[in-house]
């Protein structure tokens, strides 16, 4: 068992074939070995933790993916979400982004891209004032400034 | 929606942004997305955004380019680019059956070069000894000329043969998207998505080398570069491998493949109705390549604009390019090299590297007579650091990017005392690409310019119709009345038009350039809204018979003729024809 100390001082025991899913923990404990000490977690509460475990004990099992692969060479980039995930991934913004954030920190690539695909799922053909309002974005361009840009940017029709 | 979001969307740190969701954005999404706010705007038209979704998108990596911004401009244009090819008309070429009105012999300007479908999109394009390769962003191949026109074909035969033509683009149907191509005089060599190569003798049967060094994961090859009788294969971690598909053992091996297809009627490469050619791939596994021996000691190059601090490594080379029966490279650090002879295997085994120092240490460069004869409009550059490198035949280039760009222009024969030619047009005007024919030249800028010099060659100028240009215009006739077969050599690199087509002038930009023999190809982008239409001609009458082994006269249309632009004899002796 792995024993992880989240930023609210929370201690988590997970077995160690769940975590191994976040390529940092990997790394942390084959270069560290065995240990009894809690890893800290300072960027992670628990509440985000939880639902993070959550994933990473569906796929306990599941091979995991090769390390080093650059995404925007690699893999697909549909925006085919599986059916469990899509599930998983049905929380509030705040959720969404503290998913995204803690993947990120734990260097958990699928789980990333899960995040991220929902995000461009979420903002998927809607406008420029559809994405704002969804995302609470501030216009901070002029009239004429948008103006501008929205005539540079009025293109990519086809694909 | 909750207005008291903690984390909104610009707090995710920019990396997670640019590397983990921009990617799964379509342009239009990534677009909108733009237009929200200052910061959007900034962030989503990074360089690095639109240059990962070209490639994931279009299949377009900018190889072969020096080109370090401008992506996004180059994303829009892809919708929609336009292939442009001239010069020299044997050979099936240009691609088309019938050509525009002429005054003179070849085609003396770009004509557009259409496809059987419409959503073709190319994206990269390669010049071969009498042929032209092109790309598609689905990664397919498309050829047209003929991959050797010294070897007689029948009509009957397929691509099997090397001497059949494609009289118009045809589509090879490979096991695998391609990503990159690079050809030799009778031969081509391609990458394709899986990192295996791929080398061409005819078009219908292309085989692959399963050598355990080009299969490395741990150094993939990066970069597949022909020279006229050799393909090689740099490797990430800088070593280079070379095969001679045009001597033994690998002649002899193809020759046995060949043989043995032969007798299946399946293999012969004919083309279908929708002139699409059905490769009959086989592969290579006992071939050992030749590995190049490692670089000699290189000095550290000063005022490179780098930090000595950050060349710890040695140098490894980058960037190659193949000639005639030498190869060209450059380091990460800036150092062009040469090795040679590489006119086969047992030759090779006796070549060495030559560190050629005129073309890689700014201290040189300041010193060469451009920067020091008076002209104080060109100023010699304060940092030089070298790194691409292009080549054919007798010629290459070793060029440095951004808007004090240098472009070096030196021969096979070029040892570590020669002087690089170095041409004041085109220095400080962010050159991308040199592309060297034959006897002719060409240059594109990250503006999207096309610059051309050196002799006519039936037109791989591509700067006009020299009847219709005015006298003593680059291109055109000479200004002293007397007219000449031929349009003189034109020295200065001069701009290339590609509205010949249209009604009225426009504006266009070219994002590439080939050139090989003595033609020139060229990917074209109209960014009006209107510029999806396709270019019109007046065509000439049917139809004047060519004689695809008439040659014109030497390049400055004076003198005895020339030798003919291919040697031939090198690769197939004994089987020359006297052209």
């Amino acid at each position: 068992m792995v024993l992880l100390l989240t930023s609210d001082n929370e201690m988590f025991s997970v077995a160690e074939d769940v975590i191994k899913r976040s390529a940092y923990i990997k790394n942390m404990l084959e270069d560290v070995g065995e240990s009894d000490l809690p890893i800290p977690l300072p960027n992670v509460e628990s509440n985000v933790l939880v639902k993070i475990l959550e994933y990473c004990e569906h796929y306990r099992g599941e091979p995991l993916p090769a390390s080093d692969v650059d995404p925007a060479e690699i893999g697909d980039r549909s925006l085919d979400i599986a059916d469990w995930d899509q599930k998983y991934m049905a929380v509030d913004q705040e959720m969404l982004f503290e998913i995204i954030l803690a993947a990120n920190y734990l260097d958990i690539k699928s789980l990333l891209d899960v995040g991220c695909k929902t995000v461009a799922k979420m903002m998927k053909g809607k406008s420029s004032e559809e994405i704002r309002t969804l995302f609470n974005i501030a216009n901070d361009f002029t009239p004429e400034e948008e103006a501008q840009i929205r005539k540079e940017n009025a293109w990519a029709e086809c694909r | 929606m909750d207005s008291n979001i903690m984390i909104p969307l610009m707090e995710l740190p920019i990396e997670i942004l640019q590397d983990n969701l921009f990617p799964f954005l379509p342009a239009r999404d990534l677009l909108s997305l733009t237009c929200t706010s200052k910061f959007f705007l900034t962030l989503c038209t990074d360089d690095a955004v639109w240059k990962r979704k070209l490639l994931a998108d279009f299949n377009y990596s900018g190889a072969g380019t020096a080109r370090i911004s401008g992506w996004k401009v180059i994303y829009r244009g892809l919708h929609k680019p336009k292939v442009y090819v001239w010069g020299e008309t044997a050979n099936a070429r240009m691609g088309v059956v019938d050509l525009p009105k002429s005054s003179v012999y070849g085609q003396p300007f770009p004509l557009q070069l259409k496809f059987p479908s419409t959503s073709t999109r190319i994206v990269s394009i390669a010049a071969g000894g009498m042929s032209f390769y092109a790309l598609d962003s689905e990664g397919s191949l498309h050829v047209w000329g003929t991959l050797d026109g010294n070897t007689p074909a029948l009509s009957s035969d397929g691509y099997s043969e090397a001497g059949r033509p494609a009289y118009t683009p045809h589509k090879l149907l490979m096991p695998s998207p391609i990503r990159s191509i690079s050809c030799g005089r009778l031969h081509a060599s391609v990458l394709d998505s899986r990192n295996k190569v791929w080398t061409f003798v005819n078009w219908g049967r292309p085989f692959s080398i399963n050598s355990p060094t080009l299969l490395d994961a741990a150094s993939p090859p990066v970069q597949v570069e022909c020279g006229w009788g050799f393909s090689s294969v740099l490797t990430a971690s800088g070593n280079i491998y070379v095969w001679w598909p045009f001597s033994d053992p690998l002649a002899r091996i193809i020759q046995e493949n060949q043989q043995s297809m032969d007798s299946d009627p399946d293999k012969k490469a004919k083309p279908t109705e929708a002139n699409e050619i059905p490769c009959a791939t086989y592969s290579i596994d006992s071939l050992a390549l030749t590995k190049l021996p490692p670089l000699p000691d290189l000095p550290a190059l000063r005022k490179t604009g780098v930090d000595p601090e950050d060349n710890q490594e040695p140098p490894r080379i980058v960037q190659i390019a193949g000639l005639d029966k030498h190869l060209v490279g450059v380091t990460d650090q800036g150092h062009v090299l040469k090795f040679g002879v590489l006119a086969d295997e047992s030759q090779s085994l006796n070549g060495s590297w030559e560190y050629l120092h005129h073309f890689s240490d700014i201290s040189h460069i300041r010193g060469h007579k451009v920067f020091n004869d008076g002209n104080k409009s060109l100023a010699a550059p304060d940092t030089m650091k070298i790194t691409h490198v292009t080549g054919n035949f007798q010629h290459f280039v070793a060029y440095s990017t951004g808007s004090s760009s240098l472009v070096l222009i030196g021969e096979d024969s070029a040892t570590a005392v020669t002087e690089p030619d170095i041409k004041p047009e085109l220095q400080n005007r962010s050159v991308i690409s040199v592309a060297i024919g034959d006897w002719h030249n060409a240059a594109l800028t990250a503006d999207g310019k096309v610059l051309t010099w050196g002799a006519f060659s039936s037109g791989a100028l591509g700067l006009g119709d020299p009847a219709k240009l005015p006298p003593g215009a680059p291109g055109g006739y000479p200004n002293d009345g007397q007219r000449r077969r031929r349009p003189p050599q034109v020295d200065t690199p001069s701009p290339v038009r590609f509205d010949w087509g249209t009604k009225e002038p426009r504006d266009r930009f070219a994002f590439a350039i080939t050139a090989a023999g003595w033609h020139t190809g060229a990917l074209v982008m109209d960014l009006n809204p209107d510029g999806d239409e396709d270019d019109e001609y007046e065509m000439e009458e049917p139809d004047q018979p060519l004689d695809p082994h008439e040659y014109p006269l030497n390049p400055d249309g004076q003198g005895p003729p020339i030798l003919p632009p291919f040697r031939i004899g090198i690769h197939r002796r004994g089987r020359g024809r006297g052209v």
